[in-house]
């Protein structure tokens, strides 16, 4: 009779155990709660499903992509790891979904990525290490819709700060014609010389020792320093622009081309 | 020893069992999941108003709420009762999360189902008109003066959103004419004498410059400070009219807000749920 009441508490207890949860998992269900954006039923159902810890962080994983939570979704990926390297439609949405977003993601991605598939020579992966060193590869590798990109990224980056820097001081506008900013050249070097010809006016109908021409003199000195320290910055700021365009035409171009989805 | 551990352990259970029963997304979960394992129309359309009911008791998100209500079609509730009271709320919660276009296809539909021409549904109507459709709110708001004075705060409140500043053309033709007096026109003293000092002092400098033969001088600075201050004094006179225009209707509309909060505290405008009938 002890026994049997033991039994029946044991049994009590798992029956309440496995209440608790929702039962069986389903992945439709998933699926139309994602697709449905029902951001917390969907992080509810998961929680409450009798998951192996793999499949849950994978799943996990999955939700915190959907929902653009990066940090938590790397929080996922050590455990999740086995199931994302046979996930295929995932892994090229991970790859087209990273490519847009800021660097420091995006670093953390493609490394996890090496690591997770460090023998993968195709897709996304080669175009992100090919975007940190353009200079070492042929163009006419690089499919023709992504050329012109990636061509005109690889000519930013062979350009050099301290280079543009050195010739804005030797001549206003000459900086950016270096760095391939015609309009900008042109602006520069005209206000300057604008500049230039009001002082040279002015001290020659006024005087040196006059107001106006103090403010000319002025004016012309900050226009230069600012001209020099715009090309040094705008150097940086176009590699760095015209390699995230790149990057993310890739992405669009791999969105296109390849199948790629969360389910 | 055994046993007591064991009772222990399902008590344990239990109570967990219970408090995450009690929570809102869990409820919401499983609702969502007859929702979804449902094969009749009729019966995922009645689970989703019951779930739009849940979150409307839980005072959950209004953009949530409004998602939700967006999948029902009314065409499978087939009880008059609950349909009418799903377009109301569809109707209250599409208002307050701005979506008037919906607001309105759900008030007209829920006036079809319920013929209800009360005070509080004409004040709802009321509130949806008064963001795009002038005459319409106008009819809306006599009607209601003539069932009830206190709407009278309505009128003050549509005459508040039409508002508009007087010679606009005026004052912006001024501002081109002589800078600054734009603005003075339109009240801004200080603004409008400084713009006006200003450019009288471009003007009188380019003077200078041209009577000293400093022609690029002139050209240059000439340039620089007519588009600095003539132009920017033309921008200013219209960014100040239209600044009048939002103070004023904002200004009127704070009068009329206290006799409005009297209104709605008579005829409030409530979600209406199921205990609550008609």
């Amino acid at each position: 009779m002890k026994l049997l009441n033991n039994t029946a508490l044991i049994i009590a207890f798992f029956f309440l155990c496995s209440y608790n949860s929702f039962g069986q998992f389903d992945l439709d269900f998933v699926k139309h709660l994602s697709k449905n954006q029902f951001a917390d039923e969907h992080l509810a159902y998961l929680e409450s499903s009798a998951l192996p810890v793999d499949s849950m962080a994978y799943f996990k994983a999955k939700y915190f992509i959907q929902y653009e939570k990066d940090s938590l979704f790397f929080e996922q990926c050590e455990s999740a790891q086995n199931l994302l390297t046979t996930d295929t439609l995932f892994l090229r949405y991970l790859d087209n979904y990273f490519l847009k977003k800021k660097d420091s993601n995006r670093d953390q991605w493609f490394s996890l990525r090496n690591a997770i598939i460090p023998k993968d020579t195709v897709g996304a992966l080669v175009y992100y290490s090919l975007a940190s060193n353009p200079s070492l590869t042929d163009t006419t590798l690089v499919p023709v819709m992504l050329r012109n990109d990636f061509k005109n990224y690889a000519r930013a980056y062979k350009k050099k700060p301290i280079v543009a820097l050195l010739l804005s001081t030797v001549l206003p506008g000459l900086g950016e014609l270096y760095i391939g900013n015609l309009r900008a050249s042109i602006a520069k070097f005209g206000s300057q010389t604008i500049f230039g010809l009001q002082i040279v006016e002015s001290i020659y109908f006024v005087g040196l020792i006059h107001p106006l021409s103090f403010v000319n003199i002025g004016f012309f000195s900050a226009f230069y320093v600012a001209n020099i320290v715009g090309s040094y910055r705008d150097t940086k700021t176009k590699k760095h622009d015209l390699k995230n365009q790149f990057l993310f035409h890739v992405s669009d171009y791999y969105a296109s081309m390849y199948p790629a989805s969360i389910y | 020893m055994f046993r007591i551990i064991t009772l222990l352990c399902i008590q344990l259970q239990f109570i967990n069992y219970c408090y995450s029963q009690d929570s809102l997304t869990i409820q919401l979960l499983a609702l969502e999941k007859d929702i979804f394992y449902s094969t009749s129309d009729t019966v995922k359309n009645s689970l989703m108003v019951q779930k739009m009911d849940l979150m409307m008791k839980n005072k959950s998100d209004n953009d949530l709420i409004l998602k939700n209500c967006k999948r029902i079609d009314d065409q499978f509730i087939p009880d008059s009762v609950e349909k009418s009271r799903f377009l109301w709320n569809a109707s209250v919660i599409a208002y307050l999360e701005n979506d008037l276009y919906y607001a309105l296809h759900a008030i007209k539909e829920y006036q079809i189902v319920s013929n209800d021409s009360s005070i509080t549904c004409e004040s709802l109507k009321f509130f949806i008109y008064s963001n795009y459709d002038t005459e319409k709110t106008k009819i809306i708001v006599s009607d209601l003066i003539k069932r009830d004075s206190i709407f009278e705060a309505y009128e003050c409140y549509s005459n508040a959103q039409s508002y508009e500043v007087r010679q606009v053309q005026l004052k912006k033709a001024l501002s081109y004419i002589l800078p600054g007096s734009g603005m003075v026109v339109n009240g801004n003293w200080t603004k409008g004498l400084l713009s006006m000092s200003l450019n009288s002092a471009s003007a009188l400098a380019i003077y200078y410059l041209i009577s000293n033969q400093l022609y690029i001088n002139s050209l240059a600075w000439g340039s620089n400070l007519i588009m600095k201050f003539y132009v920017g004094n033309i921008n200013l006179t219209e960014k100040l009219i239209n600044q009048k225009q939002v103070y004023r209707q904002k200004k009127l509309a704070k009068k009329c807000e206290l006799s409005i909060n009297d209104c709605l505290l008579k005829y409030p405008i409530n979600y209406k749920f199921p205990s609550q009938g008609f």
